[in-house]
Order: structure tokens, then C-alpha cells, then sequence
């Protein structure tokens, strides 16, 4: 991937954030938060059809521009200016309020439009119904896909299994953090700051793993893991599998707090599996073993060819308020004490 | 008047919303928190692992062990129950965080006591609690046990709840519905 980018003439990158890719572009086109900026309106054809307003909360920090501003002023630089008939998102939105029989005006003042319904969503008892496709029926043997050349039914496929010592990479999500996005936020970084590995207490047991144990992680191809993270024993996890929350690991210096925190999975997914029907992607059959040693830096660099200049920074554990900062602050894991006096 | 909060364990995910919310609504420094989620794991795999989110705080009790150790009479009870802190009056000796069974209190940087307030700055406004109104499930439940048409008193008593250390003999006032 690095080879890619750098074969690339220009790489300008719109972002909200600092992230790892801003490193490598020419132009940072510096976007405000979705809190700060007006957006196309969200149009959705639920049970209930509905429009939605969205509007700055807050001013835009910094010189932070909206993504319509962006392409708006490009376009005039570009002698596009015809396609961009108008002064701002708002203009724009209500005009398009107007269409459907609102204002902007009204907008900001409801925020929700809903609209009756005007055709049924459900299926009558009885009713005929022809679905999209060849035989108009629900299609459990697809005709489609044995016309293709494919299984027509779903054939079970063992997935790979780890070989001994290695284990599932299992990634997820954390519900106070959104993707990568977020780990910089000074409120939510308080709230977890890291992510940990999740491990089987019985996978730990074997590993002489305990709670808040630092490790490594290298996957079946050779790569480790850039940075460390603590061990949490769970039983919320499989003995042949690990669990970590996506979006740590960074590495851009200018996310202050969040750079060096964690365990960045994308680096440990080299094995990815295509669907050869619709194209899917599936990225959950890497495996991981454990280093519990500290690797050298040029060891993490060399086994994938993560950019050397940038060093590696030790998370400098920063000791919060007693007690509410076991795992995170605000967050406490698993007191199986507590529960048990009390269920 | 007395105020009581029920929150449903089946429902809260742990997003702690609640406790952002509080942080921010009153100035709880960076590191410290007036509230705060329990995750609470049950069972051994791959027999049933059953896990649920508690979100605790202090559970203003009807008998008060950090009112009765405060040796200035910082610590104090309000109208509706509150049990609240006057911070120029705590010295910061912590006796009331030792008397505490729910890990409620805190050591504010200023060095004085914080602790949750049940938002009486709010109430008076006629507004629910900071973390009552955050929260994307709706499983805080905050109003008076002495209405019987409040909203809390009604769940606590359609459904089946627990307080936290009965044997401590506080009376919590926060309920966890089952
Ligand atoms: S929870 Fe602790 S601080 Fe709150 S009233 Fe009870 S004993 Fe006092
Ligand atoms: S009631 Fe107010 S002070 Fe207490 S936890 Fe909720 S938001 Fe914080
Ligand atoms: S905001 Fe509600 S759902 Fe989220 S952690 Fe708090 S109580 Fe649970």
C-alpha cells in the first residue's frame, strides 16, 4: 500500500480528522465535523417516509470547511460555476424543502418532517406478489445463480482453522467510539483510551496471560502488531479466538492523545477472502499468536514495512482517579464480585 | 418528595452517554465521574454466558452512613432526599468516601468531595437529570416515590427490581430492574 501511494502523483485528502492518510497528502482539505456544518438532508422511506434536517450544532473550529464549500469554491476555480447556482447548502436545502412542501424555515424549527404513507408496506394475507426473480417466488435454490455457474443452494465451506498457537482475530466495536474517528476526543478518550485484547481466560491460563498483561500481536504472515496492548480475560470470548475494538493503533503525531494507544487490526489482516458471487469482502479469518516479549523496532518495521520514521512511542500510563480507572474510566469491566452478592 | 431512580439493566447497552453527559453538565473534571457503567459477566463458555450494563451513581440513601461521618456538615440531605455536598464546607478528609458502600464519591482536584447531585440544579428548572435525558435507550427512570403517578414509582411497581448492598442498610434509592 505504501508503494501505491507513493507512485501517486497527487494525493489530497478531505478529512475531519488527522488521521494516518493525511500524512501522505500533498493538500489537506481540512472538513468540519458533521456538528458543524450543514448537510444534505436525510430522505428516508421508512414506515413512516421522513425527512430529516441537519445543522451545525456548533461553529466550525479552526478553518475548517464543509464538503459542499469545498467542491463549490473548487468548481468556480475550475470555471464550473454554472453547476453551482447558488450561495450556500442552505439555499440549496430550501429549495428542496420547498418541493416536498416544507421551508428551511419550518426545518429549523421541527427538524423531522413525516409524510403518510402512500402505498402499503406490507403484503395482504393471500395477496399475489411476484419477487424480482426468475420464477417470481421467494428463491431458496436461486435459478440465477445456477444459470451463472454457481451453487444455486448455499454449499457449507469449513473456514480455515488456526494452526496451534495461533488464534481467530476477532475486531468489533466499541459503542463510545465511531470507527477510527473518534479515539482523539478528549471526553470519549477518557472513556477508553485503549483498546485491549480479549482472551479466553482458559487461552490465557495456557499463555500464563493475566489481566493487564502487555502484549504483542503477530499474524500468520510474520506481522506484529506496531504497538501494544494490555490483556483482558473474558469469557465474553471464544478460547480459539481474540476480540479487539477497531479504530487504535494510530500513528499520526497530531492526534495528541490517541497516537501510540492500542493495537491497530488493519495491519494484521494480510488474508482477505472474496465472495465469489457478489464480491463481499471477509477479513475475520486472520489469525494471531501472542508476543509477550517486547519485539525491536526494527523487527515491527521489517515484518510490515510500516513507515520508519515514524518512532515507536511507549503509552505513558497516565494514573486517573482511583478507583474508576481500572480497564477505563467511567467503564468498569467485570465485577464478578459485586454480581455475585448480590444475584 | 422523594426522589428515586430506576434503571433498567435489560435495556442500557453501556454506550455511556450518561456518563459524557454528566462530565460535561457539571464540569466533572477529565478522570473523574459522578456516574459510571458496571459490566457485569455471568457464566463460564460456552455454557450460557450472560452479560448486562449497570449505570451507577450515587443512590442518594434514605440512611446516609457519608452524612453521618462527615465531621463538618458538608455532607448533607435536601429536600426530595438529595444528599449533597456543600464544597466550601468539605475539608477533603474522605471519611464520607470510606463510609461510602458504592464507590460514589470522589476527590474533586480542588480538594473537595463531588459526587452525583441527582441534577437538583436541573430539577428546579423543571428538567429531568443530565444522564436521564441523554440516554438512547430510555432506561433511566428519574421522578418522586411519593407520586404514585410518576414515572418511576409506576415501573418499580410493575416490575421486579434490586437495590445494590441491602445488608449495608443504606435504602439506595437507585433500582435496577431486573
Ligand atoms: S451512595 Fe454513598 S454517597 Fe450516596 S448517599 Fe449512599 S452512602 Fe452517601
Ligand atoms: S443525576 Fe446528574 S449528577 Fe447525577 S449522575 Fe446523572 S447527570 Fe450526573
Ligand atoms: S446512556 Fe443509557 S444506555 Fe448508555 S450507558 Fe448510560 S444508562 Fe446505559
Amino acid at each position: 500500500m505504501f508503494k501505491a501511494i507513493e507512485n501517486q502523483d497527487l494525493i489530497v485528502v478531505v478529512d475531519t480528522m488527522p488521521m494516518e492518510m493525511t500524512g501522505y497528502a500533498d493538500v489537506v482539505l481540512p472538513e468540519s465535523t458533521y456538528l458543524e456544518r450543514h448537510d444534505y438532508s436525510r430522505a428516508g422511506k421508512n414506515r413512516v417516509p421522513q425527512i430529516a434536517f441537519r445543522m451545525p450544532a456548533v461553529e466550525a473550529k479552526y478553518d475548517s470547511k464543509p464538503a459542499w464549500w469545498m467542491a463549490k469554491e473548487l468548481g468556480h476555480r475550475l470555471g464550473l460555476e454554472k453547476y453551482y447556482p447558488w450561495k450556500d447548502l442552505e439555499e440549496v436545502l430550501d429549495w428542496q424543502f420547498k418541493q416536498v412542501g416544507s421551508s428551511l424555515e419550518e426545518m429549523k424549527k421541527i427538524g423531522v418532517k413525516t409524510f403518510p404513507s402512500t402505498e402499503p408496506i406490507y403484503l395482504l394475507p393471500g395477496e399475489d406478489y411476484e419477487f424480482n426473480t426468475n420464477t417470481g417466488k421467494i428463491e431458496l435454490y436461486s435459478t440465477d445463480f445456477a444459470e451463472k455457474g454457481y451453487d444455486a443452494m448455499p454449499k457449507f465451506t469449513r473456514h480455515d482453522s488456526p494452526d496451534p498457537g495461533f488464534y481467530h482475530l476477532v475486531y468489533g466495536r466499541a459503542p463510545m467510539h465511531t470507527f477510527g474517528r473518534t479515539q482523539n476526543n478528549p471526553y470519549l478518550f477518557d472513556l477508553y483510551e485503549t483498546n485491549n485484547v480479549w482472551i479466553n481466560p482458559r487461552t490465557a491460563k495456557l499463555w500464563g496471560i493475566e489481566n493487564d498483561s502487555d502484549l504483542w500481536l503477530k499474524n500468520q504472515d510474520g506481522v506484529i502488531s506496531e504497538f501494544s496492548a494490555k490483556a483482558r480475560l473474558t469469557e465474553r470470548i471464544r478460547p480459539d479466538s481474540i476480540y479487539m475494538v477497531h479504530g487504535f493503533g494510530h500513528t499520526n503525531k497530531h492526534l495528541s492523545r490517541a497516537k501510540g494507544r492500542g493495537i491497530n487490526d488493519i495491519p494484521l489482516i494480510t488474508k482477505i477472502k472474496i465472495d465469489p458471487i457478489m464480491g463481499g469482502t471477509g477479513m475475520r479469518n486472520n489469525f494471531v499468536t501472542f508476543l509477550l516479549e517486547e519485539p525491536s523496532k526494527e523487527e515491527i518495521i521489517a515484518s510490515a514495512n510500516y513507515k520508519a520514521e515514524k518512532p515507536k512511542e511507549k503509552a505513558a500510563s497516565k494514573k486517573k482517579s482511583e478507583k474508576k480507572s481500572e480497564a477505563t474510566k467511567g467503564h468498569k469491566q467485570e465485577s464478578h464480585k459485586k454480581e455475585e452478592a448480590k444475584s | 418528595m422523594r426522589y428515586a431512580m430506576a434503571m433498567d439493566t435489560r435495556k442500557c447497552v453501556g454506550c455511556s452517554d450518561c456518563v459524557v453527559a454528566c462530565q460535561t453538565e457539571n464540569n466533572v473534571p477529565l478522570g473523574y465521574c459522578r456516574d459510571w457503567i458496571v459490566e457485569a459477566v455471568k457464566g463460564t463458555y460456552p455454557d450460557t454466558v450472560q452479560m448486562h450494563f449497570k449505570s451507577e451513581r450515587c443512590m442518594h440513601c434514605e440512611n446516609t452512613p457519608c452524612v453521618r461521618t462527615c465531621p463538618t456538615g458538608a455532607s448533607h440531605v435536601i429536600e426530595g432526599g438529595i444528599v449533597k455536598v456543600t464544597h466550601d464546607e468539605c475539608i477533603g478528609c474522605a471519611a464520607c468516601i470510606e463510609a461510602c458502600p458504592y464507590e460514589a464519591r470522589y476527590v474533586h482536584p480542588d480538594g473537595y468531595v463531588d459526587k452525583c447531585t441527582f441534577c437538583d440544579h436541573r430539577l428546579e428548572q423543571g428538567l429531568n437529570t443530565a444522564c436521564v435525558d441523554v440516554c438512547p435507550t430510555s432506561c433511566l427512570i428519574f421522578g418522586d416515590l411519593d407520586d404514585p403517578k410518576s414515572d418511576v414509582s409506576k415501573i418499580l411497581k410493575e416490575k421486579d427490581w434490586y437495590v445494590l448492598a441491602p445488608e449495608a442498610g443504606t435504602n439506595p434509592q437507585l433500582y435496577f430492574l431486573k
